[in-house]
């Protein structure tokens, strides 16, 4: 078992070492090669973070402390079924439907990343204002379940209403607008695409170990606070997620781990330009998509060949040493658990 | 009280909402990603009407409308239709300004052709026969209703020469080869191709005579259309059965005009060939290993650290699987195998390219640690008075592994094993590197010994999307297509996490009452 781990290792650090210690790969070429793709991925992993962590922890608290516990026995296996959807289907919607139709429909899609969250505190502002008997019915616990409407409508309304906006603000072309104000540019299939995209599919397993660790906490914690007279999400922000942070943090690193080693997406919803810009509107192109692209064509044993061996050796590297802390950092924390909660 | 307000605030605050809206928002995505993926998948087979638009200029169009955007520049809106008759306008798509269209009909005699060359032909039928022997117009219904029976009559002359190529011809062609000069063998090939030539002989004969919605008429050869339907003459029933014949042929036949139309058949196969390999190899190997970690070894320090590695593996990114694929296997041990066995054929490889076998060893390993962790799980729920019961009535070790523990775990490994299948099913990125081909003419499997080629590269459902998708010639026509290979891919996988999360439960209620001490 420990042979397949070890094997892997072993075989890329022998076909790349030798070549790197004998001098046949020269470090210029190697910053010159590498650089892009090592930005590349790290541009694509940032942006699949941005947007997965908020959703992920966000979920995860909701469903481990709002939820009852009949209906998180129902979303927790939803959720967890988005893992399974393949990358080449999250890549093919991504690159081939979302892109062209963000493109199109730019003034009212960055619209929605403002509209979605002031729509829900909206809700809940309203929420406060109604009835008794319509605050029970429309339950906080049960909220993961009607905002979902809401937040359509809302969507559907912001697309209706976003081509005038755009007029108004913007001369009825924001792209036209960036490139002239901001100096962006704005390619089709850019990072902020693969940021969604990539976030979707690293988002479920973020959840689904957060949720563990935030579940996982001791009741007579919480508990306790609550008998103190702490409303829930005081409980959450002051004893529960100092408790469960490690297995928060171990559940980001798993995540950021994914995100770096994702192939399909990337290949398919990045303009696999090797292109070193921060902007969220340009393309790159990731060590993981190259490899992809550019062994099958590659002669063994050629500059390129071991070029790609050594970005694949980086790739593992890293998502070994990440995997190993989150790894240790889980089992410790099962440990303290067991701690808090004494003998059940 | 204002102190006390504070301290016991009503409600949970505005991040308690966000909070919720995360679960709503993902909730949102996800049903709309399904629903766009069914909806576009389903939709592609069904037969639907099809206009005639007449423009100011006097253009007359027929074709499905797709989409509608507003112009690049001035006011209104134009529309796309798709067209078809690649053959008389030299493309599929049309754009039309919708402020310049006069009318729009759907007029009943519009009929709609599949076809094995150029794609589709929307248009009326003229004739069907012999047409420049009679030049005359025949009744629209009899063209129709001839043309429908003679459709009939060729699918079966095809599935006929099909029969022959299959069962007669190839098995006397590999006889020959091993032995050329078997007299009776090439007098039965000669006739058997006299048969081939006959069914083709017959399946030639007749031409329909079709006129496009504006007027250019067109000879069409019979055998060339494959299915023909008059969508705006369809009761609902006729076309439903219409949508369930194009899904059947969706599933049951090969890919044509470079993967642009047709079925996905070969990559059905190749993907599940693929994974029942896979299976086979990963299995034993992770079983094993999962009962030696938990009741075998000696739990300390190194277990522990063995553990940490499998869920390591876990984590690993599949290209670097697939890199170690094609170091290892395709080049390192298929290198060797070609040197050794096949060094006749040497400078064009037989192992030493990506094939069947290499991507199932890839993809056993990188599904390994599913297998493992979760056959893992389900030794360590079951009781330990099990064990204990057993070895008190005197069993041995080895006898209360195999008749009591691994019983119980059987569904745990099975779990186990359908994550792991769905997980490979799933998984691209190492194919692209250890062996799958944009249209394999043979798949992996016929009679020819050792029936079963291991070397052969394959198609793959999830590479067909990215190939269709990405590198064919016009990706907007083949858009539906992919849409339906997508939909079957998330379907087959779906239905898989869906079996092992029944099951799961299943066994957590079996064995989950009693405590662990």
């Amino acid at each position: 078992m420990i042979v397949a781990v070890l094997a892997i290792g072993v075989f890329l650090a022998m076909e790349v070492m030798p070549a790197l210690l004998g001098g046949a790969l020269d470090s210029s070429r190697i910053r010159m090669a590498l650089t892009p793709m090592a930005w590349g991925t790290l541009k694509a992993a940032f942006w699949a973070m941005a947007f997965a962590i908020p959703l992920a922890l966000g979920a995860a608290v909701h469903s481990s402390l709002f939820m009852s516990q009949r209906l998180r026995s129902r979303i927790k296996p939803t959720l967890e079924m988005m893992e399974a959807l393949p990358g080449v289907v999250i890549g093919f919607v991504a690159g081939l439907v979302l892109a062209p139709w963000v493109e199109r429909h730019l003034a009212g899609s960055l619209a929605l990343l403002l509209v979605l969250p002031l729509g829900i505190l909206l809700a809940a502002a309203v929420w406060r204002r109604l009835p008794s008997a319509g605050r029970r019915r429309l339950s906080l616990a049960r909220a993961g379940l009607w905002l979902v409407p809401w937040l359509a409508l809302l969507a559907s309304l912001t697309l209706l209403f976003s081509p005038w906006v755009e007029s108004l603000l913007f001369g009825g072309d924001l792209r036209g607008w960036l490139d002239a104000e901001l100096g962006l540019d704005y390619a089709t299939r850019n990072a902020m695409i693969v940021g969604l995209a990539m976030g979707f599919a690293v988002m479920p397993s973020v959840y689904a170990l957060a949720e563990d660790a935030l579940s996982g906490v001791p009741g007579r914690l919480g508990e306790g606070a609550h008998a103190l007279g702490a409303t829930r999400w005081q409980t959450l922000w002051r004893v529960v997620l100092p408790a469960a942070a490690p297995g928060i943090f171990a559940a980001v690193m798993i995540g950021a781990g994914r995100a770096v080693g994702e192939t399909m997406i990337v290949l398919m919803a990045s303009g696999n330009t090797a292109l070193m810009s921060l902007s969220p509107f340009e393309g790159m192109r990731t060590m993981a998509a190259g490899i992809a692209v550019e062994l099958p064509e590659a002669v063994p044993g050629s500059e390129a060949y071991l070029l790609l061996l050594l970005a694949a050796l980086l790739l593992f590297l890293f998502t070994f040493l990440v995997n190993t802390l989150a790894e240790v950092v889980r089992s410790r924390l099962r440990g303290r658990y067991r701690w808090l909660g004494g003998s059940p | 009280m204002k102190f006390g307000k504070r301290r016991l605030p009503r409600s949970e605050g505005p991040w308690a909402w966000l909070a919720a809206g995360s679960v709503a928002l993902s909730l949102l995505m996800l049903g709309g990603l399904m629903l766009l993926i069914g909806a576009r998948g389903l939709a592609h087979f069904w037969p639907a009407s099809v206009e005639q638009i007449e423009m100011d200029d006097g253009r007359v169009v027929a074709g499905h409308a797709v989409r509608e955007l507003p112009l690049e520049r001035g006011q209104g809106r134009e529309r796309l239709y798709f067209t078809g008759n690649r053959d008389l306008d030299g493309q599929v798509w049309h754009w039309l300004p919708v402020d310049a269209i006069v009318a729009r009909e759907r007029p009943r005699d519009l009929v709609v052709l599949e076809r094995r060359h150029h794609g589709m032909f929307i248009g009326r039928l003229i004739a069907v026969g012999d047409v420049e022997a009679t030049p005359g117009q025949q009744p629209q219904r009899a063209g129709w209703a001839r043309l429908q029976a003679r459709l009939a009559a060729l699918e079966k002359l095809r599935s006929e020469r099909e029969r022959l190529h299959r069962e007669v011809l190839r098995p006397l062609i590999r006889q020959l080869d091993a032995d050329p000069d078997a007299a009776d063998a090439q007098r039965a090939l000669a006739e058997a191709n006299a048969r081939v030539h006959d069914l083709q002989q017959a399946m030639r004969g007749e031409v329909a005579l079709l006129e496009s919605a504006d007027g250019r008429r067109l000879l069409q050869p019979l055998d060339e259309v494959l299915r023909a339907w008059q969508p705006n003459a369809m009761p609902l029933a006729q076309k439903l059965a219409a949508w369930a014949d194009g899904v059947w042929r969706f599933l049951a036949e090969g890919p044509r005009d470079g993967n642009s139309a047709g079925g996905v058949w070969p990559a059905i196969f190749g993907t599940v060939l693929m994974v029942l390999l896979m299976s086979l190899l990963v299995t034993p190997f992770g079983v094993l290993a999962a009962v030696y970690l938990n009741e075998v070894a000696h739990q300390g320090r190194w277990t522990n650290l063995v553990r940490i590695a499998v869920r390591n593996l876990a984590g690993v990114p599949s290209i670097v699987y697939g890199v170690f694929g094609l170091g290892v296997f395709v080049y390192g041990i298929g290198g060797s195998l070609d040197e050794w066995f096949f060094s006749d054929t040497l400078p064009s490889p037989t192992f030493g390219t990506g094939g069947l076998l290499w991507a199932s060893l890839t993809l056993a390993l990188l599904t390994l640690p599913v297998v493992v962790v979760a056959t893992e799980e389900g030794l360590a729920r079951i009781p330990a008075e099990q064990r204990e019961g057993a070895l008190a009535l005197g069993a041995t070790r080895f006898e209360t592994l195999s008749r009591v523990v691994l019983p119980m775990a059987v569904p745990a490994m099975l779990t186990g094993v359908i994550l792991a299948v769905a997980r490979a099913a799933g998984e691209v990125a190492p194919l692209l590197l250890v062996g799958v081909a944009k249209l394999a003419p043979q798949v992996p499997v016929d009679g020819e010994f050792p029936f079963l080629h291991l070397e052969r590269k394959f198609m793959h459902l999830g590479y067909h999307i990215y190939d269709t998708a990405f590198h064919g010639s016009d990706v907007q026509a083949a858009m539906p297509l992919v849409f339906a290979t997508a939909l079957l891919l998330v379907l087959v996988i779906l239905m898989l996490n869906l079996t092992a999360i029944f099951l799961r439960h299943y066994f957590r209620a079996r064995h989950g009452v009693q405590p662990r001490p």
